[in-house]
């Protein structure tokens, strides 16, 4: 008897490799799609950039308002007057002057005011993450010695603040509302799906008809009802967090019913039935056995939904209904930036759609990588 | 007197996957006589499916044919039956889509599979991902069952399409199923896995061709209705005097329906012979150990264990030198079965093993 | 006069006490249910009034062809499925009192106790692939029953693991691997060594080995037979492959269509069957042996459905024999040699013929 188990298994030590877990294998498919990790690596960016760090990225506060009410961007130089090429770009003073055919503002460089672009300067004060006080700025004229100068890169707006600052700061809320909303749904959506698929019987059925009678709503009016009774007085911090479940809750109903077909297949695995004939209680079948079966799609699920969620808190803040000033996000700006008005004034207020566009392509990309890094083993 | 019809020569298959090239098929010779049976029989992995693809010139990819001959005795009779056209191919070498091998498919050999709705089908283990089932020969679910038939039939003789329904009729008629006027018009799904089998037998059959492939028919049904189906091979193959290849597992299917067996191993041919020799006076220590661990039926002998193979089917990545079989052998001699690959030799009357025990210095 | 349709119970005597289960009268019925309502339009009778009984150490095969409720019932034995009616007697260690065997009815149990129950009684699956959770390590997977039972993962329950693996052919350092990195016949060590890992009187087989290679399945069948030495085990082995249940089972149950036709010794019930369908079933199995010959009977039709069976006898449409009463009464389940017992009008006239 032993014979015949021992050259068994010393054939598989010559045969296999090292040891992977699911996780791993799907890790190790993952890294080899460069779409997918240009998709991760550009996320990672921006949430590090907008989410944590737009106080030092940006060289204004948010709220700082100028004179330079609806400067164009400022023109960066590097070779002055006397075509001396400087290492430090550096930006002209400017005269603000009305131009009496087109009715519009126009601000005219004036060569004598040179100010260098400095790295790293203090300018206005803030706390880092709310908590620690600081005040440098990763780029900007040092505002002690020239009060006057603004550097504007993508331009400002019609109360002269710094678009690409608003741009910044809007990208916080925009990104954080997606990704909340997203966990919100994902953690409401699998357990709903899990315990109806498991349970099946009554509780499925209210389940199932709850999210089919919300699913029948259209999701634009759904949410403009549901954020249009958002009481007005209240402060706009409970705002973003109502508005983000609403998100959410809208939401829960797709996931719950795809987590629910899967569970519905999984349930009669037999590695379900071992479990449960050795006394598993329902809990443990749930969420040790069926919902880790279903992760690596739910990710997938998940991940290409987020754009979604942004894209419709673009939405309605752009119509007025979700976030409202002074909280900022990318609807906002596009609400600023969409009139008829702004278009013709303040047109480089438009740079806020690349930042939405390339943000739901690199999630996108990386969820697509996420959906074929699923299948580590093959055609299995 | 036996007269070849498939001369298989030294075929070799190869699947080039990521992970090095896998010899599904490595120099098998066999025969399949007019008229006779011939029993495959080997484990999973052991090339027997991939070998009836070939003959057929189907290999999945990435796989095809590296080498060898499949030496095909193609006997045409003329419409009116009297005249008889004999031709010699090698289907190796056709164009795996070209008319001759679509011709031939079908229309003068014939393929069924095991019953697609099976869990029982053993795992195949070296972690190559070469995928088995080939769809070409299933049953369609959203088709008739008779139009089926009568697609392939007129697919190859000229029948129009009313006298091709009567063919079908009469084909479910031969094959056991009752009521054939009515179940012509059923769905695959309204039928039983043993009805279905029979209309696969129907399909393969229509055309009457001289040789049938049978790739595990009965593998995935009941033993009475295996039974069932096994008898009407049995009967077809009388009436038409057509041939069968017979791949399975299962030795007592094979012992049922075989003349003769061929035992394949790891991609070779290891021993060949008349059923009664194979069984009786089993010369590869291969099929000597086969035979040995399988239950009786009907000799019980108390607590007794079942003889095993020892060891492991080997990596496909990492053969063993010399014959393939030697890290499991229990009559291996070292220093020869290590370094010489065994050839084919005879051991007794129309008897032949791969093995050096009987190779004569 | 017992009413149609009624089982005789096995017969009552000094015996009982010793047998390790008793399995009376038991019923699983399916709903079918159609309808946006969802209805109950009928049932599948996937177990329909058996009756059996295991001894300790022994194994008891149940073999029998598709929809005949051989795996429907094993899994109801362990109460994965609720069983319709019926009972399921069990002689518990861990719930007696006074060290010695407790018998008990699992359907009475209340849940904490027949979750105890549990520990005695477990269950090895059919495919090798999907009945090891593929995200849980071997050690995951084989500590599993016992963490649920709650031992904790410390250094005494990973030594009892690691003897476990070694006593099924695998090694310790299996442990932090996965199931895709084993081949078939390692993965149902697996499973066996799950099954053995709270010390279980009792586990029932579900086609343990139909998924192996022939080779493989010799191995996992003498490592079934050395473990039932060592630990004293008793098996229900189901299986459809009748070769494969007369080599390793002492006694055999024919099912067909939820009920049982025949149970006996085996050796009795292959060389001497008293039920008909025992008979044509043991002739249409191929046997692997060229020179044998007899009569082959050839049953006609298909197998019987389970929620729309015939009447009287079910086999009674396949059946040579068949008389009138097979198609109006249900036949008696009874004794009619020392521990063999049939389902069958006209066993004592038959005269049948075995392997």
């Amino acid at each position: 008897m032993a014979k015949a188990e021992k050259n068994e298994t010393a054939a598989t030590a010559k045969q296999t490799q090292i040891s992977q877990s699911y996780w791993s294998l799907v890790w190790w498919k993952f890294k080899r799609n460069r779409v997918a990790v240009i998709g991760g690596i550009i996320l990672l960016v921006f949430y590090f950039s907008f989410v944590f760090i737009p106080e030092i990225l940006s060289p204004y506060a948010l709220e700082n308002s100028s004179d330079y009410t609806e400067a164009g961007p400022t023109r960066i130089h590097f070779i002055d007057q006397d075509g001396k090429f400087h290492l430090r770009p550096f930006i002209y003073g400017v005269e603000k002057k009305i131009d009496f055919t087109t009715r519009k503002r126009i601000f005219i460089e004036d060569t004598t005011k040179v100010y260098p672009i400095q790295f790293m300067v203090h300018g206005d004060a803030y706390k880092l993450l709310g908590l620690i006080p600081m005040d440098i700025h990763l780029y900007g004229v040092d505002q002690k010695t020239n009060p006057d100068a603004r550097v504007l890169i993508l331009g400002a707006d019609a109360l002269g603040r710094d678009w690409f600052t608003r741009i910044m700061y809007g990208g916080r809320l925009s990104l954080m509302i997606g990704l909340i909303g997203q966990f919100l749904t994902l953690f409401f959506g699998t357990t709903m799906g899990v315990v109806s698929g498991y349970y099946g019987g009554w509780v499925d059925m209210v389940i199932q008809r709850t999210t089919e009678f919300l699913g029948a709503f259209p999701d634009i009016p759904l949410f403009m009802a549901l954020a249009a009774a958002i009481p007005s007085f209240w402060s706009p911090l409970a705002v973003y967090f109502m508005l983000t479940l609403i998100l959410s809750f809208v939401r829960w109903g797709g996931l719950a019913r795809q987590v629910r077909g899967m569970i519905l297949s999984l349930r009669e695995r037999e590695y379900v039935l071992a479990a449960k004939s050795a006394g598993a209680n329902d809990n443990r079948l749930m969420f040790r056995h069926l919902l880790p079966g279903t992760m690596s799609h739910v990710v997938v699920i998940a991940t290409l939904s987020i754009p979604g969620m942004i894209l419709a808190e673009t939405a309605l803040s752009w119509l007025g209904l979700g976030l409202r000033p002074p909280l900022t996000s990318w609807g906002v700006l596009l609400q600023d930036a969409a009139t008829v008005r702004a278009i013709h004034n303040t047109p480089w207020e438009l740079w806020t759609v690349p930042f939405i566009i390339v943000t739901i392509l690199a999630y996108n990309m990386l969820g697509d990588g996420l959906r074929d890094a699923l299948d580590p083993y093959g055609s299995r | 007197m036996s007269e070849p019809l498939i001369e298989v020569k030294d075929l070799r298959v190869e699947f080039d996957v990521r992970a090095g090239i896998v010899k599904a098929v490595d120099g098998l010779s066999m025969t399949v006589n007019r008229g006779k049976t011939l029993g495959v029989i080997g484990e999973s992995g052991c090339g027997k499916s991939i070998t009836a693809r070939a003959i057929l010139n189907m290999i999945p990819k990435p796989g095809k044919i590296t080498h060898g001959e499949i030496i095909y005795h193609r006997r045409l009779k003329s419409d009116d039956g009297l005249t008889q056209m004999d031709d010699i191919i090698d289907l190796a070498k056709t164009d795996p889509d070209g008319k001759l091998i679509r011709q031939i498919r079908g229309g003068e050999i014939g393929m069924i599979f095991q019953e697609p709705m099976s869990s029982l089908t053993p795992v195949f283990t070296a972690g190559t991902h070469i995928n088995e089932a080939v769809s070409l020969h299933h049953l369609i679910p959203i088709r008739k069952v008779g139009d089926q038939i009568a697609e392939k039939v007129m697919a190859h003789r000229k029948v129009t399409k009313e006298e091709a329904r009567v063919i079908a009729i009469e084909m479910l008629h031969r094959v056991g199923i009752p009521k054939p006027d009515q179940r012509v018009d059923s769905y695959p799904h309204q039928l039983s896995g043993g009805q279905r089998q029979r209309v696969m037998i129907a399909i393969a059959l229509s055309c009457e061709p001289s040789m049938l492939i049978a790739d595990e028919p009965t593998t995935a049904l009941d033993v009475s209705i295996e039974a069932q189906i096994l008898d009407i091979m049995r009967d077809l193959q009388q009436s038409v005097n057509m041939a069968i290849m017979f791949i399975t597992h299962n030795l007592g299917v094979i012992s049922s329906m075989a003349e003769e067996i061929v035992v394949m191993y790891m991609g070779k041919a290891v021993e060949q012979g008349k059923v009664i020799e194979i069984f009786q006076n089993p010369k590869h220590p291969y099929t000597q150990a086969l035979l040995r661990s399988i239950p009786k039926l009907g000799k019980k002998a108390a607590g007794e264990r079942l003889a095993t193979i020892s060891g492991m089917v080997p990596d496909p990545f990492n053969l063993p030198t010399g014959c393939v079989f030697h890290p499991r052998c229990p009559l291996f001699m070292p220093g020869k079965c290590d370094k010489v690959v065994p050839k084919w030799t005879k051991v007794g009357d129309e008897h032949w093993a791969n093995c050096l025990l009987y190779e004569e210095a | 006069m017992p009413a149609e349709g009624q089982v005789q119970p096995a017969q009552a005597n000094a015996k009982n006490n010793n047998y390790l289960l008793e399995v009376k009268g038991l019923k699983k019925y399916f709903p079918i249910q159609k309808g946006l309502l969802r209805r109950t339009v009928g049932y599948v009778k996937a177990v329909d009034d058996i009756s059996f009984f295991v001894r300790e150490g022994e194994t008891l095969g149940l073999v029998g062809e598709s929809g005949c409720g051989k795996s429907t019932a094993g899994r109801t034995i362990i109460h994965l499925y609720e069983p319709t009616a019926g009972e399921v007697l069990f002689n518990s260690r861990i719930l007696s009192s006074d060290g010695t065997r407790q018998r008990v009815n699992l359907l009475d149990l209340p849940p904490n106790q027949l979750k105890a129950i549990r520990r005695e009684i477990s269950m090895v699956f059919q495919d090798p692939i999907n009945s090891l959770n593929p995200r849980m390590t071997v050690s995951d997977i084989v500590a599993e029953p016992m963490i649920i039972h709650g031992f904790s993962m410390d250094s005494e329950t990973e030594a009892v693991i690691i003897r476990l693996l070694e006593r099924v052919g695998l090694r310790s350092d299996h442990l932090r691997r996965y199931p895709h990195e084993f081949s078939g016949g390692q993965r149902q060590r697996i499973g066996i060594a799950r099954a053995l890992s709270l010390n279980p009187s009792l586990v029932i087989c579900d086609e343990p080995v139909s998924a192996l290679d022939v080779s493989i399945q010799a191995q996992t069948l003498n490592l079934l037979q050395d473990l039932q030495k060592d630990f004293n085990l008793s098996y229900i082995f189901i299986a459809h492959d009748l070769s494969v249940v007369e080599h390793i089972s002492d006694r055999v149950a024919v099912m067909y269509v939820g009920k049982v036709a025949e149970i006996a010794d085996a050796e009795d019930l292959y060389s001497s069957p008293l039920h008909p369908y025992t008979e044509a079933l043991l002739s249409a199995v191929p046997k692997a042996d060229p020179l044998y010959k007899s009569d082959r009977i050839v049953m006609q039709g298909e197998v019987a459905d389970p929620s729309n069976p015939p009447s009287g006898c079910y086999f009674h449409p396949r059946c040579q024999y068949a008389k009138d009463i097979c198609k109006l009464k249900t036949p008696e389940f009874r004794e009619l040699k020392p521990d063999h017992f049939v389902a069958c009008h006209r066993a004592e006239e038959l005269k049948l013929e075995g392997i």
